[in-house]
């Protein structure tokens, strides 16, 4: 079990080494140059600005200046907004990306679980199959789509909430209620089939015997069972959140981190994607770590089966 | 009684009585059918432009030509499919509107002199003849749609407004109504064999498809119906979504079997290798499986060009590592499994052990997956044309269902008013994903080994 746990681990600084290294040599060996796009610099400013940002030296020696800048988490100062750097860019605009992905995550979990039991505990009568369609739409509607549909309906025909932006705290509902449909979805049919195999135990059908009230027996006996492979799915929806994060930011215009992805990658700023790749990927590969070890820890099966 | 069934009977049984199974098969065969007949038998195809049907809402009627068309006898006509198709078209073309403009001098609010060009009238009569008026005064302010009326030098203009004491001059634009005009056409085999015009036989004719009032090919209607609406340049959005269907139906396939293929292959092999290469094969994927990667896509999107052939690369590197993992875990199990041993002590041949009883265990797994992937990658490159980084082919943009709707979204403005750009691209590719996850749903459960 330790063993496991300490490889995994170990695993994941190599895997946020190789997502370094990969984006360095995409935008590196990329045709053309991060500055192309400007209006005619005059060639001075352009070797100027070449010497500011690295790009002067042969590529290895770029290639471990990256890597220094990720170690020191000081990715110097952004291309385009070159009084700014990155640093200063991500501290700005993370909180508003995690405010979101923490309010679409908790949404996912609420709806997912009730909805989840109520499919269980109506199990193959219309409810059932009702919710299991719900969610096969939820999963197959993109968050693109989704967000631009709810701005329609509510910002645009009934006029109930604002389209876009993100300082009043009735902007955030609708891009929060984007971005958890289709983890809500996902976590009503793990917890649907959480629920299902944990009502068929002889512990609740004994529960049940002895008179234990409905609700008794579902929040004490069913629900600590059932979330199990709700939990287990933690680990890949907060991964899910964080890139779905860049759709609603788009589509909401929300001043977060994933925007300032997008918009740097459209603009070649290589600083910048840098930083806001190397803050994702890490917090994507400390979730996923994290759920993963949870999981073993949760469950003894997979404690004792594992080599 | 007990009856025996063999595995795919028992499939089929749970899969019929599979609601979600049956709905999403529905649904892909609706789509299917669509995307497969409906570019084949449309009279129309989707890049022809009618700039003045520009998002016209569904329900539009439109006629079926170019917006410019020409005929010329004995030549190919420069026109629609659907004309060039007919054997007699018959038009009714609304005339042009001829215009003439007067110029009207006023002193004290009296008109003192009326003149067209460098003619003087004393008196002009717009009651009849003309089908409408209107007036522009010093300030370049237009009133339309005046009333029929006489302009008389030394009246006050005939118009209330217009008679304002510092009003010095008004132009008179009289609009008149030309004739319209009908004009049959007689083709043989694509080629123009007599042009008629309100009966006289011409030589050539050239119309702009605004002007068509009726038109009727073989005796049937030549107008057509925008189902789902029309975009800025007027191109058909039915057709369009259609045609689009394919491309992404194609790419979400193409790319799939290219990750079934990639996956299937390392992980068999890091199966049956198993011990060190299988553990090294393995965190090798565990590795990739952990970064990013729609980061890595977006970039390698951004960087190297939008061709199909980056987007395959691309979404092939994502999508092959759950289907190696699969294929692995398959093939670990199935190596140890008693009943191959069995199987093969009553005597099953290689060719049998692998057919009868490797294959269909993989298979279900495999096809679950496979299944499950094709709407992701549909998704995914649906994704990438919302961040605008759509797909090209030879340097032409390929309008997937993800190029439509992001124009549809970027159409949707402040008031929703062209809603229906957004809106039907959107319903009928969301159609294709339910009926692809609902079926792969379907398809796993009616394939778990474990409940056999």
């Amino acid at each position: 079990m330790l063993q496991i746990a300490l490889r995994r681990i170990a695993l994941a600084p190599i895997t946020l080494f190789v997502l370094v290294s990969f984006t360095f040599l995409m935008i590196r060996l990329a045709p053309g140059g991060p500055f192309d796009g400007e209006r005619e610099l005059p060639p001075e400013v352009i070797e100027a600005l070449n010497e500011q940002f690295y790009l002067d030296k042969p590529l290895p020696k770029q290639y471990l200046n990256t890597l220094k800048q990720a170690i020191t988490f000081d990715f110097g100062s952004s291309m385009k907004h070159r009084d700014r750097t990155v640093r200063e860019i991500i501290r700005e605009h993370l909180p508003n990306s995690i405010k979101l992905g923490a309010l679409a995550i908790s949404i996912a979990i609420c709806v997912g679980l009730v909805a989840g039991m109520t499919a269980a505990l109506n199990a193959n009568k219309f409810g059932d199959w009702g919710t299991m369609l719900i969610c096969v739409i939820g999963i197959s509607l993109p968050t693109f789509v989704f967000g631009p549909i709810l701005q329609l309906i509510f910002g645009m025909k009934l006029k109930w909430l604002p389209i876009a932006g993100f300082e009043t705290p009735n902007q955030i509902i609708l891009p929060a209620i984007t971005l958890a449909l289709p983890f809500s979805a996902r976590i009503a049919r793990l917890a649907r089939t959480g629920f299902l195999e944990v009502l068929k135990e002889d512990y609740v059908m004994s529960a049940k015997a002895r008179g234990s009230s409905m609700a008794r027996i579902l929040i004490q006996h069913v629900l600590p069972a059932a979330v199990r492979p709700v939990v287990s799915y933690l680990g890949p929806a907060i991964a899910g959140i964080v890139t779905g994060s860049l759709v609603v930011e788009m589509i909401f215009l929300i001043p977060g981190l994933g925007r300032e992805f997008v918009e740097g990658a459209l603009n070649r700023d290589y600083p910048l994607i840098m930083g806001t790749t190397f803050v994702y990927g890490s917090f994507i590969i400390c979730s996923n770590l994290t759920a993963d070890l949870l999981n073993r820890w949760l469950d003894p099966q997979s404690r004792g089966a594992e080599e | 009684m007990l009856e025996s069934h063999t595995p795919f009977q028992i499939f089929l049984k749970r899969f019929f009585s599979h609601r979600l199974a049956l709905i999403g098969s529905f649904f892909l065969i609706a789509v299917g059918l669509g995307v497969v007949l409906i570019p084949e038998i449309s009279p129309t195809d989707p890049s022809t432009t009618r700039p003045w049907l520009g998002m016209s809402p569904p329900g539009t009627q439109f006629p079926l030509c170019l917006s410019e068309n020409q005929f010329k006898i004995n030549e190919d006509p420069l026109t629609s499919p659907a004309l060039k198709n007919a054997q007699s078209i018959v038009l009714e073309l609304k005339g042009n509107e001829e215009q003439t403009e007067y110029r009207v001098v006023l002193r004290r609010g009296k008109i003192r002199t009326i003149q067209q060009g460098v003619t003087a009238y004393d008196e002009v009569s717009f009651k009849e003849g003309y089908s409408r008026l209107e007036a522009i005064d010093a300030n370049g302010k237009v009133v339309t749609n005046l009333p029929p009326a006489i302009i008389k030098k030394g009246d006050k203009p005939p118009i209330t407004w217009l008679q304002n004491k510092k009003q010095r001059v008004l132009i008179f634009r009289a609009y008149k109504e030309a004739s319209n005009q009908q004009i049959t056409i007689e083709m043989q085999g694509g080629i123009c064999k007599s042009i008629q015009q309100n009966g006289n036989a011409i030589e050539q004719t050239s119309f702009d498809g605004k002007q068509i009032i009726d038109i009727k090919l073989d005796g049937k209607s030549g107008w057509r119906t925008f189902h789902f609406g029309s975009d800025q340049l007027g191109r058909d959005l039915f057709v369009r979504v259609f045609y689009g269907g394919r491309i992404s139906v194609m790419v979400g396939l193409t790319a799939t079997f290219v990750s079934l293929f990639i996956g299937l292959l390392y992980g068999t092999i890091a199966g049956y290798l198993g011990g060190k290469w299988d553990r090294l094969m393995m965190a090798f994927t565990d590795i990739l499986y952990g970064l990013p990667f729609i980061f890595l896509v977006i970039l390698l999107m951004v960087c190297f060009g939008r061709n199909l052939f980056m987007f395959f690369l691309a979404l092939g590197a994502v999508q092959w590592l759950t289907m190696a993992r699969i294929a692995r875990g398959q093939v670990v199990v199935l190596r140890t499994r008693e009943y191959l041993d069995a199987a093969r002590m009553s005597g099953a041949t290689t060719w049998n052990l692998i057919f009868k009883h490797l294959i269909p265990h993989t298979l279900g797994p495999v096809i679950v997956y496979t299944t499950l992937t094709v709407p992701v990658v549909i998704m995914e490159e649906s994704f990438l044309a919302f961040l605008g980084l759509q797909i090209q082919y030879n340097n032409q943009m390929l309008d997937s269902w993800g190029a439509l709707i992001k124009e549809g979204i970027d159409r949707l403005g402040n008031d929703g008013q062209q809603s229906w750009l957004l809106l039907f691209p959107a319903s009928v590719m969301v159609i294709t994903l339910v009926g692809l996850n609902a079926l792969g749903d379907g398809l796993r459960d009616c394939l778990d080994p474990k409940e056999h």
